[in-house]
């Protein structure tokens, strides 16, 4: 223990708008600052951006319809020592960052639409052939069917295209998600 | 120098306290606003949570209502779980120790009110039930008089200075709703026995003060969409029990209930809960009025 050089330090700074009755902004800025476990003395800077409006309509019932428009944008500064373990095997300090956009529509009752677009940009190195450590993007389109409360059943479509590094040849990659998931206990409208 | 000072600081407080002496109340629903601004009359600044034409079981819980909460003196709740899914994180949030439970500036109106409809049995496979009741009680001409009450008390409680104001206005608003009553109900009586329809489970009170039966709902259980096989069995008890009037409110999907009326010769009637989602209804006592008119209207 040195003190609160230590400690991860994670301020959040958040404010909310009415654009009106129906319409609501929030944006947020975010930090997370603190060691890795790279080296003795390797630290990382995380810095987050967000965005997020909200229309709902003034008839809505259950929640719908609605329209949501997020976006998250983050910067990390990551200094990779030396010797923690084969990954880097030399001490380099990454800029990283990467962002996201997607719009839900909750069209009808128990029904949702979103299309989403995610960029994550890593800096590219000759020394590193870690396989996260590549610049790739997506862009997806799913929806969601809300039977109850409890449940979901999602159907989800991606494209992703992975970026050609010093180790790596660029790629694209299809994939389709079914994602089922149920939940007991708390949710939205009543505690039972 | 001491007088100086005095004399300044009874400046300040003439300054300040004529700001101070309106009660700033939060309602979380705009038929409780109604009731407040009715009691409070010039002595509080009401402002309220949902909109009169939203789903009151599911309202965002937007950040600006924590401001409101922050700053509130009084805080006016239904209670009876019906804003369970979204005031107790603003309430937590807010940290406002004037409105916690048990506060005099928390009014739970379903306090003192003997609910309808509680579930012997609390289960998910009847939907969306209320384990303490059904908690759309204010429908109820009777009981929004004792809310309006309970109101009254509490804000003489709080506002001592000002209770006989809050009295005298109560007085106002009952004997207003107890000669509005002899009028609905004269308007209702030829109508006593009917079966009528609703989209959702939200009358039984209102049934109960009138003596109609609104047991026939489209979503086949709380909080469930209509679905096919359910709308052809309500068309079958329509048609069977000659059931004139379809009880939708602004958030359903009206489409849905015209569609059992073209199958059934029963009119759609627009109806509301709160005061405001109708035009000319903006006091509880207007809404009730046009529901009145309405309901007799397509009953005819």
């Amino acid at each position: 223990m040195r003190g609160l050089y230590d400690f991860v330090w994670i301020p959040r700074w958040e404010n909310s708008v009415d654009l009106s009755p129906t319409q609501v902004v929030l944006a947020g800025v975010s930090g997370a600052f603190g060691s890795n476990d790279t080296g003795g003395d390797t630290r990382t800077q995380i810095y987050g951006a967000d965005l997020l409006y909200k229309w709902k309509s003034a008839n809505a019932e259950g929640g719908f319809p609605f329209v949501k428009w997020q976006t998250e944008f983050m910067y990390r500064r990551y200094e990779a020592g030396l010797g923690a373990n084969d990954t880097f095997p030399v001490a380099e300090t990454f800029h990283d960052w990467g962002m996201y956009s997607q719009v839900v529509w909750g069209f009808k009752k128990g029904w949702v639409a979103g299309l989403r677009g995610d960029y994550m940009h890593m800096t590219d190195s000759e020394f590193t052939d870690d396989l996260e450590r590549q610049t790739r993007s997506r862009i997806s389109a799913n929806i969601t069917w809300y039977p109850t409360e409890f449940s979901k059943i999602r159907l989800q479509y991606n494209h992703d295209f992975f970026e050609e590094n010093f180790f790596l040849p660029g790629h694209d990659v299809d994939s389709v998600f079914l994602q089922f998931e149920f939940i007991l206990g708390a949710h939205g409208a009543h505690k039972f | 120098m001491k007088r100086i000072i005095l004399v300044s600081l009874t400046g300040l407080l003439g300054l300040v306290l004529p700001v101070q002496a309106k009660l700033n109340v939060v309602a979380t629903l705009p038929d409780f606003g109604s009731l407040a601004r009715e009691v409070g009359g010039d002595f509080v600044s009401v402002s309220v949570m949902a909109k009169p034409t939203e789903d009151p079981h599911f309202v965002d819980a937007r950040p600006s209502f924590v401001v409101q909460l922050r700053t509130a003196d009084v805080l006016i709740e239904g209670g009876a779980e019906l804003e369970i899914g979204w005031l107790p994180p603003l309430l937590q949030n807010a940290r406002n120790p004037k409105i916690e439970l048990g506060k005099p500036g928390r009014i739970v109106a379903s306090e003192n009110i003997r609910l309808m409809n509680v579930p012997a049995n609390v289960t998910r496979a009847a939907g969306d039930v209320h384990a303490l009741g059904n908690p759309h009680f204010m429908t109820d001409p009777i009981i929004a008089k004792a809310v309006a009450q309970h109101i009254a008390t509490a804000f003489g409680r709080i506002d001592p200075a000002n209770k006989a104001t809050y009295d005298a206005n109560y007085q106002k608003f009952e004997s207003t709703i107890n000669a509005k009553l002899q009028e609905w109900g004269t308007a209702m009586l030829p109508f006593k026995g009917q079966q009528i329809v609703a989209y959702h489970d939200s009358w039984p009170y209102f049934a109960h003060r009138y003596g109609i039966g609104i047991d026939t709902f489209l979503e086949p259980k709380p909080g469930i969409p209509p679905s096919p096989a359910h709308l052809a069995e309500v068309i079958g008890q329509v048609k069977a029990q000659k059931m004139k009037a379809i009880i939708v409110e602004p958030f359903h999907d009206r489409k849905i209930a015209e569609r059992v009326a073209s199958a059934t010769g029963a009119k759609v009637v627009d109806f509301a809960q709160y005061p405001g989602a109708l035009p000319n209804t903006e006091t509880y006592i207007k809404l009730q009025d046009a529901l009145i008119a309405r309901l007799t209207a397509a009953l005819k």
